[in-house]
């Protein structure tokens, strides 16, 4: 089978922040408003959508078409026929929303929705956490002296495949629900399934909203421009000059928690508080940008969460797409709060549990959903028994209670993701190509991120292509050469849940700790600290739409060339991608 | 319809305008880059240039084959009392070599004698192990883009259209990374994250090894690879000699890029007051060319020759087919001398 032959490490995503994607995008949006009819419009962007989204896949689509016409299968990427996976969800639920219509009696209609779920969910499930019950399956057999017999499958997960089955779920779901007549137009259904802003990484646009817009003919005159550069500049600048300078301290961090102490460790989690947040919502911003520019309006999916006054205010503001579809589509299908209290506590809290695990197969996403699962019960008990004058006090200090618990709950978020390095090599300075030759002594790495560094801390010169991520224990290895690990993930995220957790409540532990950084550090923190919350008020205003076109052309190249400037050179995939 | 593609045009200039103003303006600011070798030499000479008269500028046939205090003392001996400083770097072609000569000779003060200078020609492929690296960026400035851009364009010179442009084909591949440099560089995308990691002091960043100096401080470094180890290599070796043979290095003229920018770093060598000689390492290989003499070119010594300079071909005195050894490297280190002791006196002769 063709697919089994496929050696070479999954390609890499394309990401917005990249400058391939600015040629691709220009391209995409000259076409696009050069094309007449909406239906024209429409197959060339469900084309460019699925051409984008096959590229993470395939990788070059040259060399990729070169490779197949030859019949060279083993200089495919792993996970080349992904794409196809999009295609047979768009097609199912283009039939199923047909066949619900269609369906003369309730129970039929419940059998076409019903099989919906089992596909999708079907397929979701066995992608994103086959690895997770096989793990747990051999933890168990292990446990009870035996040894599974069968050999673990090589699976990982297709991009964005977490965000466009929810999104077709929906569609499914609101026909069934008779919220929405079934899209007798394959086309709508495929392109808003597809649409390539959002396929990957949210928001989890509601058919409700978007297929109504795929009817009417997009408008350049009605497009807000000059919104959606900003947009998509602020979105850049978020992701690029704050996620990504923040993600090397982070990392450093929880590459060995136990060996920095208290302040550290505060450090550490407002950093990965600032990261997550810019990382996922300036993907979003961008995703907005780029579909506002070309005619299409996507959801908002972030509203000044930190500065949330409850948990579950901050479920209103966090991630709002994933958490209104997990209201509509599971807390109210499990009954609400339509029972007991304890009913109404148990879906809360249910809803939550799966909301983690939705982000990813292992405990930690569990404890991270039932961490907030519990906080959104507390909250709910609290509203109902606490006195007016007890809630008037407590109001002052409710938005930094509400972000200590959420920083709290970021620690298993994070700490599932830890990698050790090592490099197999003698020089100072080499290659992954010298590390394969030289094999004789091993040397300790700081692995950052997704970047290879040696002891000198300098940036080893390794491609992403040359390096192959196991997807069974996690650890990175040359390409090609199983066995030669080049960094370890660590086992026992509980256990740096647990130290993280111990530092952050002053208890260091003993030992000799290090600062994670010096003062300017804090200090810088507390500046974008200060320029979120000035932005939270508005006090800025749009003085960019006040000034002439040139001018404002003019700042946003200045301001292009200060975040190219303050960019890393090697940037991080978005934390999403990887749900 | 006209005024307003006048007027997007006119908004994209004044975007473009503003990002490279404000590139511009933040690049003026910023210091140099530290690229490792390359930085740890040129902060030396900053400091300590004006103690020597003579440099060596090259690849690694120069950074781990020429010794300077073996060089100074043969000089002395001949009664021509020199101090060398050797600035080679390993896989330092043109034009990154002038670059560097430039950063070199402006920091200055007194002239300099002689600069020995390896006779590479300007290739666009890049090694592995620098793809990506700040190595790379470092020399991609608006002036050595034009000559690589000449380098793609004008190739051998031939001519003719048809043939020019299969040459440019050819070589095309490789030169968008070269154009990536060059936006890199002059973006100074990342110098901001690179400093705000020094400033933390937690995120990592380049060091420079003072082992790279050499133990004398007089830049060079004994190459790391020891003698050919076996049969096999030795096998091989001997195959490529051959071949090389069949192939003389002296053959190969240059192209016209090629050698524009020898008479580049021959301008810059003489407005700091000194005089270039090129040199052809014992190498096997096509790195390097032998331009003809004569027409303003600098003087040549070639040691290309494994039948003139058979000990430097010698299985003993070779590390592998591109260097030689320790035993090899002092070998060559006399050679030079002599070879530049009879071009000097033959020079004063004809006076």
């Amino acid at each position: 089978m063709p697919s089994a032959l496929a050696s070479l490490p999954p390609a890499q995503p394309i990401l917005f922040i990249e400058l391939r994607f600015v040629w691709i995008f220009s391209v995409i949006f000259l076409v696009h408003w050069a094309l007449r009819t909406n239906t024209v419009r429409k197959v060339w962007l469900l084309a460019c959508s699925h051409a984008f989204y096959t590229c993470f896949f395939i990788g070059e689509p040259v060399e990729f078409f070169q490779n197949v016409a030859a019949g060279r299968w083993g200089q495919l990427h792993e996970g080349w026929w992904f794409p196809l996976l999009l295609w047979f969800s768009t097609f199912m639920d283009y039939f199923v929303g047909l066949g619900i219509e269609a369906a003369k009696t309730d129970r039929g209609r419940k059998l076409w929705v019903t099989g919906s779920l089992v596909v999708n969910l079907g397929v979701l499930g066995f992608f994103k956490y086959y690895g997770f019950f096989d793990e747990n399956v051999r933890a168990v057999f292990a446990w009870l002296g035996l040894s599974p017999t069968w050999e673990p499958l090589k699976i990982f997960l297709p991009y964005g495949i977490s965000f466009y089955t929810f999104q077709s779920l929906s569609y499914s779901i609101e026909v069934y629900r008779r919220h929405l007549r079934a899209e007798r137009s394959f086309l709508n259904l495929a392109f808003f399934i597809a649409f390539f802003p959002q396929v990957v990484a949210g928001p989890i646009v509601r058919a409700m909203t978007f297929l109504p817009q795929t009817l009417k003919r997009t408008d350049w005159l009605r497009v807000d421009a000059r919104g959606c550069l900003v947009l998509f500049f602020i979105g850049f600048v978020k992701k690029a000059c704050v996620s990504d300078n923040l993600a090397a301290i982070v990392d450093a961090y929880f590459c060995a928690p136990q060996d920095y102490n208290t302040l550290s460790a505060w450090v550490a989690m407002l950093c990965y508080a600032g990261q997550i947040y810019c990382d996922f919502s300036g993907y979003t911003d961008m995703a907005l940008g780029v579909a506002g520019l070309l005619g299409y309006e996507l959801c908002v999916n972030f509203n000044f969460p930190y500065f949330a006054a409850s948990i579950t205010d901050f479920w209103r503001r966090w991630h709002m797409s994933l958490s209104s579809w997990l209201r509509d589509y599971l807390y109210i299908s499990l009954g609400g709060n339509r029972g007991s209290k304890l009913f109404t506590y148990r879906n809360l809290m249910l809803t939550m549990l799966l909301g983690g695990l939705w982000h990813g197969a292992s405990w930690v996403f569990m404890l991270w959903g039932g961490l907030h699962g519990t906080a959104l019960i507390f909250h709910r008990e609290w509203t109902r028994l606490a006195s007016a004058r007890m809630v008037s006090v407590v109001k002052w200090v409710a938005v930094p209670l509400t972000f200590l618990w959420v920083l709290f709950a970021w620690v298993p978020f994070r700490a599932g993701d830890t990698y050790a390095g090592v490099v197999v090599s003698e020089k100072e300075t080499e290659t992954l190509g010298d590390i394969a030759k030289n094999s004789a002594a091993q040397k300790p790495i700081r692995l950052l991120g997704d970047g290879f560094y040696d002891r000198r801390g300098e940036k080893l010169l390794v491609r992403r292509d040359d390096v192959k991520r196991d997807p069974l224990t996690g650890d990175w290895q040359l390409a090609g050469q199983p066995g030669k690990i080049v960094a370890q993930r660590l086992a026992g995220s509980f256990s740096n849940t647990l130290t993280v957790w111990k530092s952050l409540a002053f208890s260091d532990g003993g030992g000799r700790k290090k600062d994670v950084c010096p003062n300017g550090l804090l200090i810088l923190l507390a500046v974008l600290a200060i320029v979120h919350w000035v932005n939270s008020r508005s006090f800025l205003g749009h003085w960019w739409r006040r000034i002439p076109d040139f001018c404002f052309a003019a700042v946003l190249g200045a301001g292009a060339a200060l975040a190219i400037f303050a960019k890393p050179v090697v940037y991080k995939a978005f934390i999403y991608f990887q749900f | 319809m006209l005024s307003k593609t006048l007027a997007l045009l006119g908004n994209f200039a004044a975007f473009i305008a503003a990002f490279t103003l404000v590139c511009a303006g933040v690049g003026a600011l910023l210091p140099e880059q530290k690229v490792p070798i390359v930085s740890t030499k040129l902060d030396w000479l900053a400091e300590h240039g004006d103690d020597y008269d003579t440099l060596f500028i090259g690849s690694s046939r120069t950074y781990h084959q020429i010794l300077p205090e073996m060089f100074d003392t043969d000089m002395a001996a001949a009664g021509h009392p020199v101090r060398s400083f050797n600035a080679g770097v390993d896989g330092m072609r043109p034009p990154e070599d002038t670059y560097l000569l430039e950063k070199i000779l402006a920091h200055r003060t007194k002239p300099v004698r002689l600069v020995l200078v390896e006779c590479n020609f300007i290739r666009l492929q890049q090694r592995g192990m620098d793809r990506d690296t700040l190595r790379m960026v470092y020399w991609h400035d608006n002036v050595r883009m034009g000559t690589l851009l000449r380098a793609v364009w004008i190739g051998d010179g031939n001519k003719r259209m048809l043939r020019r442009f299969k040459k440019v084909l050819e070589k095309w591949p490789d030169f968008p990374d070269h154009i990536r440099y060059w936006m890199w560089q002059n973006s100074n995308l990342g110098r901001g994250h690179d400093m705000l990691a020094e400033w933390t002091g937690m995120a990592p960043r380049n060091g420079l090894l003072a082992s790279d100096l050499g133990k004398r401080n007089d830049g060079y470094k004994p190459f790391s690879g020891t003698s050919l180890a076996n049969e096999e290599q030795i096998v091989v070796y001997e195959k490529d000699i051959a071949a090389m043979r069949a192939k003389l290095v002296r053959a190969n003229g240059g192209d016209p890029v090629s050698l524009a920018e020898l008479l580049v770093k021959q301008r810059l060598i003489e407005k700091a007051g000194g005089r270039m000689v090129l040199v052809l390492p014992p190498y096997i290989g096509e790195n390097f060319f032998s331009p003809k003499q004569g027409e303003g070119m600098p003087p040549l010594l070639d040691f290309s020759d494994p039948e003139k300079y058979p000990e430097l071909f010698s299985n003993e005195n070779r590390a592998d087919s591109a260097h030689t050894n320790v035993a090899g490297s002092h070998i060559y280190t006399h050679l030079v001398v002599r070879e530049l002791l009879s071009l000097l006196n033959a020079e004063a002769a004809k006076k």
